[in-house]
């Protein structure tokens, strides 16, 4: 996070994305074929060695993070 | 708002809640000062877009949305509404001196020797719009059945001769980029009726004339220096109308709206840290656009429309991205409370072969603007909705390129075109202003693009010497600074 938004995250959003790694985890655990479908999105093939449901987790934090205003707006 | 007025109150409320900006102190105070109608930034995710500026409407509004149909490229009014039978004795004759008065030419006809007189070719007749009548070209047959319905201001003015800065001037009341659009500006002082569709939507569809046209510019539906959320949501024409509105695959709901939490909150506290109000346009969009993910694929889904649309609005209607589809997405925009739609029809810049060009533009608009207003009327809607038709300025009543008795061009002319109005607030079967024997200079009742802006806000209830915005020392507002008049005698 901190490459992305050029700022040392605070313990409150680190919290945050931690909160919703977990969520987002339990949810893709629950929902394998959506797992599936998401981490088949993309020109780069998926690496074998982490699952699905992990790809597709992280996938969604990614896609936080690089929606925050501090990414989108270069300070 | 202005961006210091709106860090100054985020400070003063942090200091009256005792505690970090959005905690849940100020959380309350934001919905109880939305509930009361007052203007916050819409952090609230029930409040995206706001409501209305406390005090506007000024005065009880004739109409509470608006439509704009508008003909990018400049139609010609010569071969439209302004019909001058005297021009056919003059065919290639030259523009009289008396006559041109030294008006400023456009480099695509400064170099001509001659400016000879191109009468229009097509037939006009009188129909009956309850007054003294009302002449329409054989090119437009059914706005012609709607004289009735409309007023046509055929005195229309500006001061721009070239499509950009004429087109910003009457989009955004000025010709030099930065300034809000009408469209930002209703949605700044009015608010949104409906939260979860754009307060101000855009549409720019399809057109059959000659391909090559003039370009649009997003400031002409941008919100300038008014909070960025107020800008124009332009809706494509061709494929799916928002792109990527839909979650990609194996991204359900819930996890959508999961991220869309934790982003306001990380995005709030960044606010907090920073100060920076378009943070909260942002955290406001964001929230839109997930509305937006149910309630455009709903407006879309014409499933549900009878036949009867489809027969009145023409062969176009079911044709996604045309004219004609445009007016029923418009239709069904206002039904959803959409405060403003507006519309680029692309292709009226006839500089040559308008012969060839012409009828096809006025095929793609002449039913579906009928259908429109017709539809409307039918809903019960027409009375609450300001339907307006113009282009940015008039066209030459002399040849630019070759002249034949089948075919002419005509230039840019700024000194009078031709609109029309209908819905709230309109007197119907009015025709205002009119132009000299060759339709180049006003000799009744002058418009000036300002003026219209006036009315059409005068229409909605506001006052267009008291919806500002101080910015660089000026209370910016949509006429400009210089006077402008609520033309009375259109309106009811």
């Amino acid at each position: 996070m901190s490459c992305a938004t050029c700022q040392v995250p605070c313990a409150v959003d680190v919290a945050e994305v931690k909160s919703f790694l977990h969520a987002e985890r339990a949810a893709f655990v629950a929902d394998p074929g959506a797992a599936k479908q998401l981490a088949k999105i993309g020109a780069a093939k998926a690496d074998s060695a982490v699952t699905a449901e992990e790809l597709a987790a992280w996938t969604m934090v990614a896609n936080l993070i690089l929606n925050l205003d501090a990414v989108l707006t270069r300070g | 708002m202005h961006a210091t007025n709106d860090f100054v109150r985020q400070i003063t409320r942090r200091h009256f809640f005792g505690q970090t900006g959005l905690g849940l102190g100020t959380a309350a105070l934001t919905s109880l000062l939305a509930r009361d109608g007052m203007p916050l930034g819409g952090t609230l995710p029930g409040v995206p877009l706001g409501g209305a500026l406390p005090g506007v409407p000024h005065f009880a509004p004739k109409a509470k949305r608006a439509i704009w149909l508008f003909m990018a490229g400049a139609p010609s009014q010569i071969d439209t509404f302004d019909y001058k039978p005297k021009l056919r004795e003059l065919f290639d004759t030259d523009l009289p001196e008396s006559i041109r008065k030294g008006q400023r030419l456009t480099t695509m006809t400064s170099g001509q020797k001659r400016f000879p007189i191109a009468p229009s070719i097509y037939d006009f007749k009188q129909y009956d719009n309850g007054g003294d009548g009302a002449y329409i070209s054989e090119l437009l047959p059914y706005t012609a059945q709607m004289v009735k319905d409309i007023a046509i201001v055929r005195s229309v003015y500006t001061e721009a001769i070239n499509h950009d800065p004429a087109i910003t001037f009457i989009a955004t009341g000025r010709e030099q980029p930065g300034r809000p659009s009408l469209g930002s500006w209703l949605s700044y002082g009015l608010g949104s009726e409906n939260q979860d569709l754009p307060g101000f939507a855009v549409m720019t569809p399809t057109w059959t004339g000659r391909k090559e046209a003039q370009a649009l510019y997003n400031r002409l539906w941008g919100a300038g220096m008014l909070a960025s959320k107020h800008a124009g949501v332009a809706l494509r024409s061709q494929g799916d109308p928002v792109l990527f509105l839909k979650n990609p695959d194996g991204v359900d709901a819930a996890s959508r709206r999961r991220m869309l939490d934790s982003l306001r909150r990380m995005n709030a506290r960044q606010q907090e840290q920073v100060g920076d109000p378009e943070i909260q346009n942002r955290i406001a969009q964001y929230e839109l656009a997930y509305r937006m993910q149910s309630s455009v694929p709903e407006l879309t889904d014409l499933s549900g429309e009878p036949a009867s649309t489809a027969e009145m609005y023409g062969p176009d209607a079911n044709k996604p991205g045309t004219f004609a589809a445009s007016c029923v997405l418009a239709r069904r925009m206002i039904e959803r409370g959409v405060r403003f739609v507006q519309m680029f029809h692309r292709g009226w810049d006839q500089h040559f072969n308008l012969t060839g060009d012409l009828p096809k533009q006025c095929r793609d608009i002449d039913q579906p603007a009928w259908a429109l207003v017709q539809d409307l009327k039918q809903r019960g809607l027409l009375d609450e909705t300001l339907v307006i038709w113009s282009g940015e300025f008039g066209r030459t009543a002399y040849c630019q390129g070759k002249l034949t008795r089948k075919n002419y061009g005509r230039d840019h002319h700024p000194r009078c075109f031709t609109m029309w109005m209908a819905g709230g607030g309109v007197r119907a079967g009015a025709v205002y202003g009119e132009t000299d024997d060759f339709s180049y200079n006003i000799v009744d009742q002058p418009v000036h693009v300002r003026d219209l802006n006036a009315t059409i806000l005068h229409c909605l209830g506001i006052d267009h010497e008291r919806l500002t915005i101080p910015h660089q020392g000026l209370d910016v507002r949509l006429t400009g600074v210089e006077p402008a008049r609520v033309v009375r005698e259109l309106l009811v």
